[in-house]
């Protein structure tokens, strides 16, 4: 309805005016309570009025008053709540009532407005996105006829309102969105300035823009112009770092690094580096963003505990080949026992290189494969075949299988396989689930002389046969056959390895 | 015949027997034994006044690296071969030998043949 077009009476003439007033003056509205003012003043003077009020679902969906003109609480009281539509109902229309008294509203509410000396009065919607979130009344205290021109102002009040109300709603919710982004960018800020972390951001060619406070006191900066991050690093680390860096940014990609950078106070810390891309809302490439970790104590530790089981492994092995020095000179002049002294020193140099494959990974396992590549000497993949899936073994096991594979191999130099040059062995082995057969190891001689059954167990089947059964937990057949030994050992899981 | 006989070869071994060991056997095959050293200032002392063709030196003397004693032969070209317990991946000057312990006489016999120039022969 186009007001500015109706008739052009001198009293509406003035109602426009007072309309044009109210959208001027809902323009410039700072708060809610502007807006209801506003409203009331347009009402009551439009409507020739003294007593008014205004009415809005609250976030229950209750009518609450929220503006009033002459109104007692008792009153307001007992009537608020009450509505002819509910929240959020559309195509709604105003409702003009002349004489409460001939409607056939309950009697407490019309005694109500008795008791308030209210006769006629209006229900108008005030709607916003089209749907109901309110209602402002107009009061008579007489039987109040509403003319046709009345109800149209009135609904062109109720229009009026409710854009404001909308566009009020809106503003605020915006308000309250821009709020909660600055509150959240500031908790991050806060949080990066605070983490015990150094935290940075660099531009794509790789200035830093951002750092935060741990990593300004690392270095000791205060103002990021001119400051060459590159030059803190450790000048045998510099190429290093820098290439890794320029790879990332030029691949955009993630990089992890570590190296040792000059501190404010001149010494070096190893700092660990993780930097990932960083992108803009609009998928453009910016810089990377990382993160620093002083690793100095933790490396430090590792390499001590490196040094000390390297230490470990010195003196065991001192002590061994002492314990060989003795031997020799025990038995020396001896000609009759040069054999076994030699076997014994076999045995102790068996039990030596395994110390070596265990100190190499901290003493935690060794591989099967290294293990058995050790124990035959040169011969693997020339005369010994060995195939079977990466199997990690503990430092016992190790140590055991090693043995247990010396006395194998130097049997089969001497009766076995190896023996003639056309001999060869295959060593395999598998896992499975199974736990009564989680590694099956197989050491196949293949000759053409036919072996003999050894007649005399000796130190060497105790170490396959019973050594290698008891570490293993392992059922161990040896199986003289005419083309060679076959030696089968089927073991059991490990205790240890059960839950994994 | 053995082609190290007549060289003169260094042993620098803190462990006793060790270094007697090595020294009967660097001398079983004919070699001039100068030492054996215990300590590493006992190394220097000897390298002083006695000329060498090869050494053996153990990497780790009474918790202290040997590396000044080897330091100061491969700056003079001498030939080293390290003892050491600590395998293959010891820190040492690479080209030189290492002889990781306990060795046979056959090994070191290898070892010292190898520093000085001639085939590397079978170990075994």
């Amino acid at each position: 309805m186009d007001l500015v077009m109706e008739i052009p009476s001198r009293a509406e003439t003035g109602d426009t005016a007072a309309l044009l007033r109210l959208t001027d003056r809902l323009y410039r509205v700072d708060s809610l309570d502007d807006v209801f003012g506003a409203a009331l003043d347009a009402i009551t003077e439009l409507l020739g009025c003294e007593r008014a009020s205004i009415l809005l679902f609250d976030d229950l969906g209750v009518m609450r008053f929220v503006a009033w003109r002459k109104l007692s609480d008792a009153y307001r009281q007992k009537v608020d709540g009450h509505t002819p539509w509910k929240p959020g109902e559309r195509d709604v229309a105003p409702i003009f009532v002349s004489d409460i008294a001939t409607t056939a509203e309950p009697d407490w509410l019309k005694q109500t407005l008795s008791n308030e000396g209210i006769t006629g009065l209006g229900f108008v919607p005030l709607m916003a996105k089209g749907e109901v979130v309110g209602k402002f009344m107009t009061y008579f205290p007489e039987v109040h006829e509403f003319t046709s021109h009345e109800r149209e102002l009135a609904v062109a009040i109720a229009r009026q309102v409710g854009f404001s109300l909308e566009r009020y709603r809106a503003d605020s919710a915006r308000t309250a969105t821009e709020r909660r982004l600055r509150e959240s960018e500031d908790r991050f800020r806060r949080m990066s300035e605070d983490a015990p972390i150094m935290i940075w951001i660099s531009d794509s060619a790789g200035h830093c823009l951002h750092l935060n406070q741990m990593l300004r006191t690392f270095w000791g900066v205060t103002e990021l112009e001119g400051f060459d991050w590159a030059s803190t690093i450790h000048p045998d680390d510099q190429q290093a770092i820098g290439a890794a860096m320029a790879e990332a940014i030029r691949t955009r990609s993630s990089a992890r690094v570590k190296g040792r950078y000059c501190r404010h106070d001149g010494v070096y810390r190893i700092l660990e580096t993780v930097a990932r891309p960083n992108y803009a809302d609009d998928g453009r490439f910016d810089g990377m963003i990382g993160v620093n970790v002083d690793v100095t104590e933790r490396e430090e530790a590792d390499q001590h505990k490196q040094l000390l089981i390297n230490e470990l492994n010195h003196r065991v092995k001192n002590t061994l080949a002492v314990v060989q020095s003795v031997a020799r000179q025990s038995f020396k002049g001896d000609a009759s026992i040069d054999a076994k002294v030699k076997s014994f020193e076999g045995r102790l140099s068996a039990l030596a290189q395994t110390h070596n494959l265990l100190a190499a990974e901290s003493w935690q396992s060794a591989s099967l494969e290294e293990v058995v590549r050790q124990s035959v000497n040169g011969d693997a993949d020339v005369r010994i075949r060995i195939a079977g899936p990466r199997v990690q073994l503990e430092p016992k096991q190790a140590v055991t299988t090693a043995m247990a594979l010396h006395e194998l191999y130097t049997n089969a130099v001497k009766h076995g396989a190896l023996r003639s040059t056309d001999g060869t062995i295959d060593f395999t082995w598998q896992t499975t689930d199974e736990p009564g057969q989680w590694l099956t190891m197989r050491w196949q001689e293949t000759c053409r002389e036919p072996i003999q059954k050894p007649t005399r167990r000796g130190f060497g089947s105790t170490m396959i046969e019973k050594a290698l059964g008891a570490e293993f937990n392992a059922e161990v057949e040896m199986n003289y056959l005419p083309e060679g030994l076959v030696c089968t050992v089927v073991a059991r899981k490990p205790a240890s390895l059960e839950t994994r | 015949m053995s082609t190290v006989a007549g060289k003169r070869v260094l042993v620098l071994e803190d462990e006793f027997l060790l270094a007697m060991e090595a020294a009967e056997t660097l001398e079983d095959l004919g070699v001039v034994v100068v030492g054996p050293a215990y300590r590493i200032d006992a190394a220097m002392a000897l390298l002083a006044t006695e000329q060498v063709d090869a050494a053996l030196l153990d990497v780790n003397i009474g918790g202290m690296p040997s590396s000044v004693v080897a330091d100061h032969l491969i700056a003079r070209g001498v030939p080293v071969v390290f003892a050491t317990g600590y395998g293959a991946r010891a820190d040492v000057v690479s080209g030189h030998v290492i002889l990781d312990k306990p060795y046979t006489r056959e090994q070191m016999r290898a070892a010292l043949l190898q520093v000085l120039g001639y085939e590397k022969e079978p170990s075994r």
